[in-house]
């Protein structure tokens, strides 16, 4: 809050004439790009020192090598994978020295499968996320740069779509295609179905800078000089979006990663054997009663992901500050 | 206005009938048949199918010849919907009609979710309110811790904790079930959490953005009490966000509530709809999608007039 403004003359600097015939080359030293590398460079200094945003990436760092580390040990052996290896004779031990997050109904180890639901969770989420950034950069680059007609168009539909209950589409979707498939395909289908809904806003975001770049005289220059359209969006245009685009991306990556949990917690993402955090969670909750409460079973699970998400969230938060001074004053 | 609302009114039957298809092609993409499989007798079959207005296609049928009989399903389907508002009978309960089961479902998760609602508009303003008065200070903090939480705990997370500790710890309220007022507190605040604590932070965002305006240095200046102020002017301004919010509010709430009636064992419409996608209840799927968007399209609409109403600076497209 007491971060001083970024300067802005660079800004008012007439753009250099572009040079016609080597633009590629010249585009990384044009004045235009070149505040653009300063401004990112600024921005991640703000974003670095904010402390909730070191710790929310110290945490997601954390999860992340331990998911990934827990996943090869569970997947491994490829004929026994231990996030699989059940044992009746140890089921519903509380955490322990040999079992540090206690064994399920089937003894299988906790840990482990918190570990490696957390993975799928985690690749799932990640995956939507870049999903829904390829969908909604397109979309809005395209509304914003044709314009009139097609892009009013195009955005009343996006405002369509959000008035929509997308997540019973999701959930059909996910059963109609990957209903009966491996667990794989599974997988895929529900990555793709959360991805294709999550874009919206994105898109509006996109649109709006698009808008507001295409007329700058560097564009026209591009033009003059023969560049086809999808060059120009995506060499001339995107690139200077790069700092908003990430924010967003950022932010989708929690709401994908909750939204699978969502899904699995109601039986219709992964299923068993595979884990995810959701499904963990589901489990646990469903053996919950008054007499004994299996603790552990619901506990681990449901920190794992409410760290995760927490953490997803503050680096979110840290990353459109420091790229937004403006919305940061404000705060 | 009125010119936008009429244009409106006329884009809601296409959005509903858009949504429809797509439900419909959706369904006829999941794998297998909910009542006939090919062990069943040709007369059985053939009694089924009239029975629930399908158009049966033996299964060695040529694909092309599958999609022209899903297509007339389709059309005796949409016929009778549109003619006479019946959605037809559930397949996977006996003797019942889509339309009972909305009708002894919806009213729960209407009720569950309008607590819900009005829990998250009054505390999510009021804490919002607070924190902005008090910028930067203890409560603030607080606030925004809270919220921060609200937004990243998944909601089965916190219904587990709010389960485990009021339910089975403490047994201050029932832990399931529906009938009683007491059975609605923990699922209703729940619920209302992830709300509450987003429309903290949008309150507390245009309480700060409006605090500073000239109208209220203004509005101090003429001397009126504080509270005045802060709750009647400022406020006024400060919740617009919060009222565009509402629109897709509602329709996390509506989808939100299919995880806490499942934590909470309530036979609510989300149960309902979830069941039926799972053992292929196609009436009752295209009857829990239809109803869920066709609230979902109407409460935008609401939203998007009351808007117009609260503020006179912004003009309705189509109302020049």
């Amino acid at each position: 809050m007491t971060q001083p403004p970024v300067p802005s003359n660079r800004a008012a600097d007439p753009p250099k004439p572009a040079t016609i015939g080597r633009r590629s080359q010249d585009d990384r030293s044009s004045p235009e790009s070149r505040r653009d590398s300063s401004q990112t460079r600024q921005a991640m200094r703000r974003f670095f020192r904010s402390r909730l945003v070191r710790v929310g990436l110290a945490m997601l760092v954390l999860i992340a090598l331990a998911c990934v580390a827990g996943f090869l040990y569970g997947t491994s052996p490829e004929d026994q994978p231990r996030y699989n290896d059940q044992n009746l004779t140890r089921n519903y031990q509380p955490p322990s020295r040999s079992h540090w997050f206690g064994t399920d109904d089937v003894g299988r180890d906790v840990l482990v499968r918190t570990l490696y639901g957390g993975a799928i969770s985690l690749a799932v989420g990640m995956m939507a996320a870049l999903v829904s950034v390829a969908i909604g950069v397109t979309w809005g680059a395209i509304a914003g740069y044709v314009g009139g007609k097609t892009d009013s168009f195009m955005m009343r539909i996006v405002d369509v779509l959000y008035g929509l209950p997308y997540l019973l589409l999701v959930i059909l979707f996910a059963v109609a295609f990957g209903g009966a498939g491996s667990p794989v395909r599974r997988m895929v289908v529900l990555f793709l179905a959360i991805g294709a809904v999550s874009w919206l806003t994105m898109a509006r975001v996109v649109r709006g800078q698009v808008l507001s770049l295409r007329n700058n005289d560097y564009v026209l220059a591009a033009v003059a000089a023969g560049a086809s359209h999808a060059r120009i969006i995506f060499v001339h245009l995107l690139p200077n979006l790069l700092g908003p685009i990430i924010v967003y991306a950022t932010l989708i990556i929690p709401q994908a990663i909750l939204q699978e949990s969502f899904l699995s917690f109601l039986s219709i993402g992964v299923q068993p054997p595979a884990a995810s955090w959701g499904s963990l969670a589901a489990d646990g909750i469903g053996k919950m009663n008054p007499v004994i409460s299996y603790w552990w079973l619901t506990l681990f699970p449901c920190l794992a992901l409410a760290l995760t998400l927490l953490s997803l969230n503050l680096i979110g938060d840290g990353l459109r500050d420091a790229f937004d001074p403006q919305l940061r004053e404000k705060k | 206005m009125i010119a936008y609302v009429i244009r409106r009114l006329i884009q809601l039957p296409i959005i509903l009938w858009v949504i429809y298809t797509l439900t419909y092609v959706l369904i006829c993409q999941h794998p297998g048949n909910p009542f006939i499989d090919d062990k069943t007798p040709r007369e059985q079959r053939a009694l089924l199918a009239a029975r629930y207005g399908v158009v049966d296609t033996p299964a060695d049928a040529p694909w092309r010849q599958r999609w022209a009989d899903r297509g007339r399903t389709y059309v005796n389907y949409l016929g009778r919907l549109v003619l006479h508002g019946d959605f037809g009978l559930s397949s996977q309960n006996a003797g019942k009609t889509v339309g009972d089961i909305i009708g002894s479902t919806l009213p729960r998760s209407m009720m569950l979710g309008a607590f819900a609602l009005v829990l998250a508009v009054l505390v999510g303003c009021s804490l919002g309110v607070l924190a902005a008065v008090r910028s930067h200070g203890p409560v603030d903090y607080f606030v925004m811790l809270y919220a921060m939480l609200g937004i990243s705990l998944p909601t089965f997370v916190i219904g587990a904790v709010l389960l485990s500790f009021f339910g089975f710890t403490l047994g201050l309220f029932p832990v399931g079930g529906w009938g009683s007022p007491a059975q609605l507190v923990l699922p209703g605040i729940t619920l209302s959490l992830p709300f509450t604590a987003y429309i903290a932070r949008l309150t507390r965002a245009g309480m700060m953005d409006v605090l500073h305006a000239d109208y209220i240095r203004t509005a101090r200046a003429k001397g009126l009490p504080e509270r005045r102020v802060v709750l009647k002017h400022a406020f006024k301004l400060a919740f617009l966000p919060v009222l565009s919010f509402l629109g897709p509010a509602t329709a996390a709430i509506l989808t939100g509530s299919f995880v806490v009636e499942k934590i909470f064992n309530i036979p609510g419409i989300g149960r309902a709809f979830v069941i039926s996608v799972q053992s292929k209840d196609y009436g009752l799927i295209l009857g829990t999608v239809m109803i869920y968007s066709t609230l979902l399209v109407v409460a935008n609409l609401i939203v998007d007039l009351a808007y117009g109403l609260v503020d006179p600076r912004i003009r309705l497209e189509g109302d020049a």
